[in-house]
């Protein structure tokens, strides 16, 4: 029979990458994936500090996601990474129209729908994430953000609709700045 | 006007509606133009949410397990002086772990940083000074059309010939985008058409990249559509291979027909898509195979956990099964469309199917699948997709 260092391990292997994504997409993709691994580190010390069989049986990965996402709120309440969002969020809804060329660049940058996500409200990101990196059923994120079922059906529906709204916007003005200058 | 049924395609996604809701739902889709638009767009955004990745190092992972292990197990002061000098411990192992050593003092990583610069100066230098004859030669002296063929036949296989071999390294090094200047050498037709379908290529991918909907007018598939440039790498580069090599041959065919970027372009599509329907379509025979086998009388036990999986495999292959029917039904593949319609309603069931399905409810969806005949259409259609690429 493994011992729990193993189970642990192998634990650590499954989940590690996963989490840090998690995180990552949570706080915001440039510069967070440095952050995200030190959370999810963290996350997974407490883990084995509270010990792995202390927990109920397949509870282990959702008490993960709970810590780390805490983690990351405080992360999120701190001054200068508020700013910084605050400072994305400014520049994903400039008022001047990109050109296609502005958002070819940004789409190299390899984060144009995560900077979207960005704008979301945290709970809906979360469930979001969840739902479609992590594949929970909203039972299981439910229990992961502590939170009614019901919410995470509104909060996941909300979330997605909104994503497509502000890219369809995106697309739309995409095309007529590029028919434009191809126009011109 | 908004349908008020988007959000029920939600949660129809998502597999979170169950038995008659989920039938209600999937009859009103297939009658609502709105509820599929909204449909491909949440499938889409799904593909892209998950094709997040970040850079992970292996190294670093292993460090950082062998470093909670050791600090899990002690007092609460070790453990935050663990957490204190994690940072610039795991920074400096990843740095030993790069060079294979085990520890650098000070003055040996600025011995090494020195030798580094040295060797760097040295490479450039000697680069500089093989690049400047080779230019001259290659403006002066076009190379005659043997070697030129040659040099050509060795581009697609691979090799280096010896005589023409610098040219070639030259012009990969220096310039990309050209991508062939020993043919444009040749036959500047040929080349011009290789840049244009290559620029063409590459923008079909940026706009692939950037574009969420699915553009079904013109057969083409985009909703695997990621801001990520690691994923649209291959949208760019593999069009020009194929646009570079394509040019080559019909140089040496003499037949003076060459295909433009955007017929390379639908080719590779089709080809891309043919077998990834193939790989759908032998996954789906699998899994049908799988579930027509597992024996409703054992729901309790094991059976149980095999139907789970059976659960979670159809849930992945509804999602594929959406996205390749419409792909097909934009190129007016009409077999392929038919197949893929008449085996989503089963993978719906399936995935729909509660923790602990009745018999009833199994042996129902098995004899719907006996009254379509679906598992030897499947097989059939896999068999053939299967000898097609071999021949």
């Amino acid at each position: 029979m493994a011992s729990e260092e193993d189970e642990f391990a192998l634990m650590f292997h499954e989940f590690y990458p996963s989490l840090c994504r998690f995180i990552a997409c949570l706080l915001g993709g440039r510069g967070a994936s440095g952050i995200a691994q030190d959370i999810a580190q963290e996350s997974f010390l407490q883990l084995h500090r509270t010990g792995l069989r202390s927990l109920p049986a397949g509870e282990a990965r959702f008490w993960l996601y709970r810590v780390s996402r805490n983690f990351a709120l405080n992360e999120l309440n701190k001054g200068h990474t508020r700013q910084r969002l605050v400072g994305r969020v400014v520049e994903v809804f400039r008022a001047h129209v990109p050109t296609p060329e502005e958002e070819f660049e940004s789409a190299e940058r390899k984060d144009l729908l995560i900077d979207m996500l960005k704008t979301l409200p945290e709970q809906q990101r979360a469930a979001l994430l969840l739902r479609e990196q992590e594949e929970l059923s909203y039972k299981e994120i439910a229990a992961v953000l502590n939170v009614s079922e019901s919410k995470v059906k509104v909060d996941v529906f909300r979330a997605r609709t909104l994503l497509r709204e502000r890219w369809g916007k995106r697309q739309n003005a995409v095309a007529r700045s590029s028919s434009s200058s191809q126009a011109g | 006007m908004k349908c008020d049924w988007i959000q029920k395609v939600s949660l129809l996604i998502d597999g979170e509606l169950t038995g008659e809701a989920a039938r209600e739902a999937e009859r009103h889709l297939a009658a609502c133009g709105d509820c599929q638009q909204a449909q491909a767009d949440f499938l889409s955004l799904r593909q892209q949410i998950a094709a997040y990745k970040i850079d992970s190092d292996a190294f670093a992972e292993q460090r950082a397990l062998k470093r909670i292990l050791a600090a899990g197990g002690g007092g609460g002061a070790k453990l935050e002086a663990e957490q204190r000098v994690a940072k610039p411990r795991r920074q400096r192992a990843q740095f030993a772990g790069v060079f294979g050593l085990p520890r650098l003092s000070p003055v040996g990583l600025a011995a090494l940083l020195l030798l580094l610069v040295g060797i760097a100066i040295g490479v450039v230098s000697l680069v500089n000074v093989r690049r400047a004859p080779v230019e001259v030669v290659t403006t002066t002296t076009p190379p005659p059309a043997p070697d030129n063929n040659a040099n050509r036949n060795a581009n697609i296989n691979g090799q280096t010939p010896p005589p023409p071999r610098v040219a070639k390294d030259l012009t990969a090094g220096r310039d990309q985008q050209s991508g062939g200047k020993i043919i444009a050498g040749d036959d500047p037709k040929a080349t011009g058409e290789s840049l244009k379908g290559a620029n063409r290529n590459a923008k079909g991918g940026m706009r692939g990249g950037a574009n969420m909907r699915r553009d079904e007018s013109a057969g083409r598939k985009t909703p695997r559509l990621s801001s990520s440039p690691k994923l649209n790498q291959p949208q760019f580069e593999m069009p020009a291979i194929v646009a570079a090599n394509n040019n080559v041959e019909a140089v040496d065919d003499g037949s003076g027909a060459f295909e433009t970027g955007d017929d390379l372009l639908r080719r590779d599509e089709n080809v891309t898509a043919t077998s990834k329907t193939a790989r759908h379509v032998e996954q789906a025979h699998l899994l049908l195979r799988s579930f027509r086998n597992a024996r409703p009388s054992d729901a309790g036990t094991r059976a149980s956990s095999d139907l789970a999986y059976d659960r979670r495999q159809s849930k992945k292959l509804l999602y594929q099964n959406i996205v390749l029917r419409r792909e097909a039904a934009g190129r007016g593949n009409l077999p392929v469309e038919s197949l893929l319609d008449s085996l989503e309603p089963i993978l719906i069931d399936i995935a729909n199917l509660p923790d602990r399905p009745a018999p009833a409810d199994v042996r129902e969806i098995n004899e719907r699948m006996r009254r379509k005949n679906l598992v030897a259409m499947l097989q059939i259609s896999s068999v053939e997709s299967a000898s097609a690429r071999n021949f």
